[in-house]
């Protein structure tokens, strides 16, 4: 059990913030302890992968540890919650539930199942309910006028991806695609090292592997600006939206939160474009309507100001001029044992994505300001189920009926 | 510290905002002057300039919005904790 020293102490209300990037640190990491003294963090006890005491293991990863303090870290404020609004129902200091995790126990009744970390496969009942909860965020959008859905392929063009911007705000999330070399040999080497005793293929294939210009989305809306590259919003009459729905994935190093936190996860995506006076508000309405939808779901949730969990030494400006801003804010829901998860999130972008991708308003050919609005269905399944129980017997009617029918 | 906080202020937000004639109440929120990159570039004039640490609760639109408030809330630090040698 090493313990990593700090160069500097760090003031104990950063915990949070440090504890969350401690994996990301090294894979060398099996656990940890933050070490407090007073009112500040001196260091970090790790538990290696590694047998035995390994001094240069320790002084790798103490360098490592306070290169990521100084960069992300250290600088971060200590920001505090900003509820803008809440349900009637919402109850602010919930008695303790100490009840068995929900997945835990879907899983034990066989409703569920859990293929590795991080990725959840759902049961009959269950996948009904997600998607009638689908289905009823999916209607309130087409609602809309100038309202369009898309279904959009799983794999991402790496090129797409790094107009948005996202290497630079958050490589520890992405997940690239690649498959072997097509050449001849490679498959034979592969083939040949397979067959050697105990091989492995993660081993198998190391080297001779590549990347496929590919990756696996992080979110939906990143399909709908690759989409409209280019192009010209009509802005004469109303904001111009698209829907879609798919399977998003981000690397989050340690998956142990329930159905909070998944690699492998679906969003409902909402992207707003046009003029930034047409969008901020066509967005507000959209977030009413939602708090709408979850009131007529019974589950009760709140609005907070909220950031974007960035990489690397420009974190805390990053978060800095997004909370200022008032960029990004959830709507939070009580899930088991208590906790907050955040369900939806709504972002406003400004011009970024339409000078990022070229999408210009046909009447000033002028860039499009766009916002968009992800529900994690899992995380509403979640919500769902923490708030209203696992039995079917205890969820409103239209929705019982939808997934019985 | 200066002798005249405004017209620093003044001076910083002239150089990153293009508006004609700015009056110290103009809010240049409002007006849709500003983008998150100014916001990042103001704090950090703010406390390079004036030897302050903005606290969390201050970095609210309200409190930053206009040649006035942004000097309000510089001198709110100041004469809570001069800075040495003013």
């Amino acid at each position: 059990m090493p313990l990593l020293r700090l160069r500097a102490p760090l003031p104990a209300h950063l915990g949070p913030e440090l504890s969350q990037r401690i994996y990301f640190v090294s894979d060398d990491i099996a656990a940890f302890e933050l070490r407090v003294d007073q009112d500040s963090i001196t260091g970090v006890q790790v538990e290696t992968r590694v047998a035995g005491q390994d001094e240069v293991l320790a002084t790798r990863l103490e360098d490592k540890l306070n290169a990521i303090v100084d960069d992300e870290v250290r600088d971060l404020r200590r920001w505090t919650p900003q509820v803008l609004w809440a349900s009637e129902d919402w109850v602010d200091d919930p008695p303790p539930n100490p009840s068995q995790p929900l997945l835990d126990r879907l899983c034990a009744e066989g409703r569920a199942h859990v293929p590795g970390p991080g990725s959840v496969a759902l049961g009959t009942d269950l996948s009904r309910l997600v998607a009638h909860l689908d289905v009823r965020l999916r209607d309130m959008t087409l609602a809309l006028p100038n309202s369009v859905e898309f279904r959009y392929p799983t794999l991402l063009r790496l090129d797409a991806l790094e107009r948005t911007g996202y290497f630079s705000s958050f490589p520890h999330l992405v997940m690239f695609v690649s498959r072997l070399h097509n050449d001849y040999d490679t498959y034979r080497a592969f083939r040949e090292r397979l067959d050697e005793p105990g091989a492995a293929v993660s081993t198998a294939a190391g080297g001779l592997t590549r990347g496929d210009g590919y990756c696996l989305p992080p979110t939906m809306c990143y399909h709908v600006y690759d989409h409209l590259s280019g192009s010209l919003i009509d802005d004469s009459a109303s904001v111009r939206v698209h829907t879609a729905v798919g399977k998003s994935f981000r690397y989050e190093s340690r998956y142990e939160a329930d159905l909070e936190r998944l690699w492998d996860f679906t969003i409902r995506e909402v992207v707003f474009l046009g003029p930034e006076g047409d969008v901020v508000p066509a967005l507000a309405a959209f977030m009413d309507a939602a708090r709408g939808l979850f009131s007529s779901l019974g589950i009760p949730v709140r609005c907070e100001l909220a950031n974007d969990p960035f990489f690397g030494g420009v974190a805390a400006e990053k978060v800095l001029g997004q909370r200022v801003l008032g960029l990004k804010h959830e709507i939070v829901a009580r899930v088991s044992g208590g906790r907050t998860c955040a369900i939806a999130s709504f972002n406003r972008h400004g011009e970024h994505f339409g000078r990022a991708f070229d999408i210009r308003q046909e009447s000033t050919r002028e860039p499009v300001s766009t916002a968009c609005v992800g529900f994690g269905l899992e995380r509403v399944l979640h919500a769902f189920l923490s708030h209203h129980g696992a039995e079917t017997d205890g969820w409103p009617v239209e929705v019982r009926r939808a997934v019985e029918a | 510290m200066t002798d005249n906080v405004a017209g620093e202020v003044r001076d910083f937000i002239e150089d990153h905002v293009t508006a004609h004639a700015l009056n110290d109440d103009d809010d240049i929120f409002e007006m849709g002057l500003v983008n998150s990159m100014f916001v990042i570039q103001l704090v950090r004039f703010i406390e390079d300039t004036f030897s302050v640490r903005v606290e969390a609760d201050d970095l609210q639109i309200p409190r930053l919005c206009s040649i006035n408030r942004i000097t309000d809330l510089v001198e709110r630090y100041q004469s809570a904790a001069p800075a040495a040698g003013s």
